[in-house]
């Protein structure tokens, strides 16, 4: 029997497209929350790390540049060089502007350290990043680093060079918003000059060996779960052309399934039990959905019955479609988002940040260095928009100056539903991705170009009843 | 394309830009309330327009659409259609601001933004409702078959006339304004005759001695004139010079009374900034190296940049008119284009009649020159003219009309009771609320005008440009709005207009410059001139923020006195 997607291949599409926006939003967030800026030109730093990786993947298309490029891909000794200085001069640009020269020297390691020592560590990784970037090119994951640490040292300089000229002259936020949106016009349009209109798209190999075969990993694979007699079947199989090709058939009786569930249950309450009312890293809820999902990943490995092949017949069946790629990205995401909630709770700097947040007014007069905060803030941004942007024309292997303003909708639809937080614009982001894919399922004759009219009814309907947005409060 | 006919389609776009910022000017120059989502209003309108004048769908074409009422009488001609689009704007307007209109300032931008966004995504995606991604064609511009005009009938003097009443009519009102200042032109001799001896009717102060009531009875007055002439003798060519050597008096007035106050080296170092400006440009026409002109060019105007700005902060006596220096070097700059370039060519080739020819082109601008069709005439020195009344002169005294017109009832909007509470909700809702008005209404009402301003500009966009296609519409529009607000001066409705003249100066200048390029780097070019733009809407932002008319704040006393 054939599976169809459905409601659930929906929902995973919802996860991936969630955790795109999430990417934006994370930074869109933090920079709205801290530095009080609404970016409308978030979007186009997602467009500009998307271009930015082409430096690396495909320097023969870009102008100017490509007058070192030695062929397809290819660059020569002056190009490397010339990447491996972008980069050196990225990592350690990024750390000039959490302080000048001073954090050159390790000021804002939260330690005391020999100013001999930071600047050493400083340059090592700057060595090391450039060596990674000119080592790897053209490869997919060079180009990613390369725009990952040129936009930590050039997104910031948008807040030193106008963002906090205009708060010192002490503007309205509307007045905010709109200097932002002329910055998104510069930034959009400076692309544009440099690259021209036509549609650019990275070239990447896409197989990878696996288990002795090899795996296409942007190449759409389907997950069919059948739920028959003796319990549930999932087959993962993979199309070639017209041919389906079964890759995976695992099998669960339905008390496996149930000793799976209340397994997972069980331990997920335990750990929730365990960490509750402690203020670390991992949280109460963060513990339980871990160790939940391990368990559920455990007991789905150990307990998968022999593979049967496809059932013939099933009560009910539901196909999801989705690519290697598309579940990398979610993980990736997930990584980011790890690293930042790392960063906020365990560090000092996150610590300041967060207290910048509560109350800058405060915060400065408690002594924290609000100006390192707010470019910390920035870069922050700028690496996350680098991330998005790439993994964007990624998916969409094809990268054009409206990449990331036709996003920005929908970050913004995350960040406002957040409450302009970080952690709820992540949740925001989720919940916009979700009724984007669910919302062009579920309503009949609704063509894939309304999926951002999808996610802003849903924003208009959740401000009309709560005007402060889901998570926000106060 | 003449010199003049460029800058008849600069004055169109002007109009209706002028339009569409008058309304976003209402919502955030005078209540405060900032719409990202301006160009909304602008789309509705527009396509609303467009519906009501396009014939009933073929089904058998390629084009799809839901009604088409061009061919019911009344309803559907220009006139209703451009009713319908104000009224159907406005009401959507107002529909988006019930649920919007409470939220944060940064919010309420963003969702209306959004909304601005689906209205795009629909018309894009909905092909059965204007033609869907596709251009809606297949209208056409009122009265268009009547031009160029025939003079032998009586519909083309009639017609003739109607453009001059306006011009005429616009030209003697601005001249009134102009009255006052100290001058050593003869302004008041000229005023009494241009009104025709109407200036009478000031003595009376009913509303007939208004000012505005002697420029509109002293523009019918010359329509009627040259409807008389040009039935009983045909001065076509004469009347055309009178007319627009009037205009010119008065833009020469107009220009005197602005810089008079400066003195004569400053007037030269902007006549200097202009001569530079032009000087830096010079290598765009003359090098064939595409690099090497871009170079250049940009070498050129980095120093005239920078030899502004060294003056403008060195020197005590720039600091204090850094604005008027720019803006006699951009007139100077414009004389220099309008008049003196176009002849060049002819002169260089030693044909002085041939450069007289265009030069009178130029100046008498009401009037097309050249084509098949027209009227010949044969001056002296001059050679042969073959003149014309052509489709663009007379859109042009309809949208100039408009303009005027809109302008006028929204002056005195503002300086009503209505305009007072506006500012106040802008300033303090407070203060509005503790006097037992509700800000919320007065928020939705000005929605709903200034999104009714939106629709009008929208139904003359469709007018001008005979095609719709939904990527006009993009969020960009509402960002050129934007900046043509903050460079007038939000909050002045003036300043909306003399933005939307700078702004497309620059776009039009800028557009010329791109012909010299090859045509794969125009691309390129069009997106530079872009972050010229960002880059001078982020200067503007921070060094005038108030605009360069700055905001005008109509106080009791000016309303009562």
């Amino acid at each position: 029997m054939v599976a169809e997607t459905g409601l659930l291949n929906a929902v995973v599409t919802g996860v991936v497209t969630g955790s795109i926006v999430a990417l934006g939003a994370t930074g869109l967030a933090l920079v709205y929350d801290i530095a009080e800026v609404p970016n409308f030109a978030h979007g186009d730093l997602l467009t500009l790390g998307a271009y930015a990786a082409l430096l690396v993947n495909k320097p023969d298309t870009v102008p100017l540049f490509d007058l070192l490029s030695t062929g397809p891909q290819q660059v020569g000794v002056a190009g490397a060089a010339v990447l491996f200085v972008l980069s050196a001069a990225g990592v350690l640009g990024t750390v000039y502007h959490l302080g000048g020269a001073r954090a050159l020297k390790g000021s804002w390691w939260g330690f005391d350290a020999p100013d001999g020592v930071a600047l050493a560590v400083h340059g090592a990784v700057a060595a090391l990043v450039g060596a990674a970037v000119v080592l790897g090119a053209p490869a997919f994951p060079a180009a990613l680093l390369f725009a990952f640490v040129l936009l930590g040292a050039v997104v910031p300089l948008l807040e030193s060079l106008i963002f906090r000229k205009f708060r010192e002259k002490d503007v309205e936020l509307a007045l905010m918003l709109i200097v932002s949106l002329a910055v998104a016009f510069v930034v959009r349009f400076g692309i544009q000059t440099i690259f021209g209109g036509q549609i650019r798209y990275y070239t990447v190999e896409t197989t990878v060996p696996f288990f002795g075969g090899v795996l296409d990993f942007t190449l759409a694979k389907f997950f069919d779960f059948f739920l028959v007699d003796g319990g549930l079947t999932l087959a993962i199989m993979e199309s070639r052309g017209d041919a389906l090709r079964p890759l995976l058939v695992m099998s669960y009786s339905w008390l496996e399934l149930l000793v799976v569930v209340v397994a997972t249950g069980a331990v997920a309450y335990a750990a929730h039990r365990r960490r509750r009312g402690t203020a670390g890293v991992v949280g109460p809820r963060l513990a339980a959905t871990l160790s939940g999902l391990a368990v559920l990943a455990l007991g789905g490995a150990v307990l998968q019955g022999g593979g049967t092949g496809v059932p013939e017949a099933a009560i009910a069946a539901t196909r999801v479609r989705t690519s290697p790629l598309r579940l990398s990205i979610i993980v990736l995401a997930l990584l980011m988002m790890s690293a930042l909630h790392y960063l906020l709770q365990a560090t000092t700097l996150g610590k300041a940040m967060r207290a910048t947040s509560d109350n800058r007014k405060l915060a400065m007069v408690r002594g924290i260095n609000t100006r390192q905060v707010m470019m910390s803030v920035w870069i922050i941004s700028g690496l996350f928009a680098a991330i998005g942007g790439v993994m964007l024309g990624f998916l969409f292997s094809s990268i054009t100056i409206n990449l990331g303003f036709n996003l920005l909708l929908a970050m913004f639809a995350g960040v406002i539903l957040g409450g302009i937080s970080v952690y709820g614009a992540i949740l925001g982001s989720y919940v916009v991705g979700l009724a984007m894919e669910v919302g062009i399922f579920a309503i009949p004759g609704l063509s894939a170009t309304y999926r951002i009219p999808v996610a802003f009814v849903v924003l208009l309907l959740v401000l009309l009843v709560k005007p402060e947005g889901i998570v926000g409060g106060s | 394309m003449a010199a003049a006919d460029v800058v008849i389609s600069f004055m169109l776009l002007v109009s209706i830009y002028g339009i569409l910022s008058l309304g976003l000017n209402v919502k955030y120059g005078h209540t405060g309330l900032l719409d990202f989502g301006h160009v909304g209003f602008y789309l509705i309108g527009a396509y609303t327009a467009a519906l009501f004048v396009l014939g009933p769908d073929d089904p058998t074409d390629f084009t799809a659409y839901i009604i088409g009422l061009g061919n019911v009488p009344v309803v559907g001609t220009w006139p209703v259609a451009i009713a319908a689009a104000t009224l159907l704007a406005g009401v959507i307007g107002g529909l988006v601001a019930l649920p919007t209109i409470r939220l944060r300032e940064d919010y309420l931008a963003i969702t209306v933004l959004g909304v601005s966004v689906i209205f795009q995504r629909v018309i894009q995606s909905e092909t059965w409702l204007a033609n869907g991604p596709d251009a809606l064609r297949g209208y056409s511009p009122p009265l268009q078959d009547l031009f160029p005009l025939a003079m032998e009938t009586l519909v083309g003097p009639a017609m003739f006339g109607l453009i001059v009443a306006v011009v005429w009519g616009i030209a003697t009102g601005a001249l009134g304004r102009l009255r006052g200042s100290d001058s050593r032109l003869p302004l008041d001799g000229v005023y009494t005759v241009t009104t025709f001896g109407l200036t009478r009717l000031r003595r009376r102060t009913d509303a007939l001695g208004s000012a505005t009531t002697v420029s509109a009875a002293a523009g019918a007055v010359a329509g009627l004139l040259t409807f008389a002439l040009l039935v009983a003798v045909d001065p076509l060519l004469s009347l055309g010079a009178v007319v627009s050597l009037y205009t010119w008096f008065v833009a020469l007035v107009a220009v005197t009374h602005h810089y008079g106050g400066l003195g004569r080296r400053e007037g030269l170092f902007g006549i200097a900034l202009g001569t530079g400006l032009l000087v830096a440009l010079l290598p765009l026409p003359l090098i064939d190296s595409v690099g090497l002109k871009s170079a250049l060019a940009l070498a050129l105007l980095g120093a005239l940049v920078a030899a502004y700005y060294l003056g403008v902060t060195r020197v005590d006596w720039l600091a204090d008119v850094k604005l008027a220096v720019v803006g006699v070097g951009a007139l100077w700059f414009v004389a220099l284009w309008y008049f003196l370039l176009p002849i060049l060519g002819p002169l260089g080739d030693g044909d002085v009649g041939g450069a007289l020819n265009i030069l009178v082109q130029n100046v008498v601008w009401l009037l097309g020159f050249g084509g098949d069709t027209g009227i010949g005439y044969a001056v002296v020195l001059v050679g042969e003219l073959t003149v014309n009344v052509d489709y663009a002169r007379f859109q042009l005294a309809a949208f100039v009309l408009f303009l005027a017109g809109l302008y006028y009832v929204l002056e005195l909007a503002v300086r009503s009771p209505f305009g007072r509470v506006l500012r106040a909700v802008r300033n303090d809702e407070t203060v509005v609320q503790s006097l037992g008005k509700d800000p919320f209404v007065y928020k939705v009402q000005t929605m709903v005008l200034g999104s009714a301003l939106g629709g009008f500009a929208g139904a003359l966009w469709a007018m001008y440009a005979q095609g719709l296609t939904f990527t006009t519409f993009a969020p960009r529009v509402t960002f050129i709005t934007l900046l043509i607000m903050f460079l007038g001066g939000a909050g002045n409705n003036k300043g909306m207009i003399l933005g939307a003249a700078i702004f497309w100066a620059f776009q039009q200048a800028t557009t010329q410059l791109a012909s010299f390029f090859p045509p794969a780097v125009r691309v390129n070019i069009q997106a530079f001139r872009l972050v010229v733009v960002g880059v001078l809407f982020l200067l503007v932002l921070y060094y005038v923020p108030e605009g360069l008319l700055g905001r005008e704040e109509g106080t009791s006393s000016e309303v009562d006195g």
